[in-house]
């Protein structure tokens, strides 16, 4: 087995350990605010390690540039769905994203 | 079968999950699911474009991850006033 076969087979297995712990994550989660913690590892770690093992095996070839644009797209979409699911979830909860008279949250003042 | 087939395989199997959560849990918690599943058969798309030495499999990928995207942002937008 070549380095570079190694180097595939970690980077493949990294990916893996990611969509793991998204997939036990969920399983042992029941709160919506907890279950979102979980989409990081997936998108983060496991949609970046896989493309980066197709990289690996094929180089700078169109599967290996195509693999980079998905690596890069789920990198940056991963945060913006994040929040947006978060806030979505929220505002369904308590009908308002800032918070209600009942929570006890700390709001920065406005800066002038 | 490769290290490819392989990875695909399993990745297959960490969606069991996310169709659990699919088909049990309220609906902003579906809406969870289905981000993760759909990020993870991307990456199902991807390993299968390596395994049969496809790479118009990879234009697949791509395509689903743009739409993940998109799709993602509308129903959160969606269900966090009208639905």
């Amino acid at each position: 087995m070549s380095a570079r076969e190694i180097v595939i087979w970690v980077l493949l297995g990294v990916g893996l350990l990611g969509f793991l712990v998204t997939a036990v994550g969920f399983l042992l989660v029941d709160d919506f605010y907890e279950q979102l913690h979980y989409l990081a590892p997936s998108s983060l770690v496991g949609a970046v390690a896989i493309p980066a093992a197709v990289v690996v095996h094929e180089g700078l070839s169109q599967s290996g540039a195509k693999a980079i644009l998905i690596a890069l797209l789920l990198f940056w979409a991963n945060p913006v769905l994040t929040h947006a699911t978060l806030r979505a979830g929220r505002i369904r909860r308590k009908r308002q994203w800032t918070p209600t008279a009942d929570e006890d949250i700390p709001i920065a003042p406005e800066s002038e | 079968m490769n290290c490819w087939l392989l990875t695909a395989l399993a990745i297959l199997a960490c969606m069991i999950p996310c169709f659990l959560l699919c088909i049990r849990r309220d609906t902003m918690s579906r809406l969870i699911g289905l981000e993760a599943g759909s990020t993870m058969a991307v990456m199902v798309l991807l390993a299968l474009t390596e395994a049969y030495h496809q790479s118009s499999f990879a234009d697949l990928a791509l395509t689903l991850a743009l739409l993940t995207y998109g799709s993602g942002l509308v129903f959160a937008r969606f269900l966090e006033r009208w639905l």
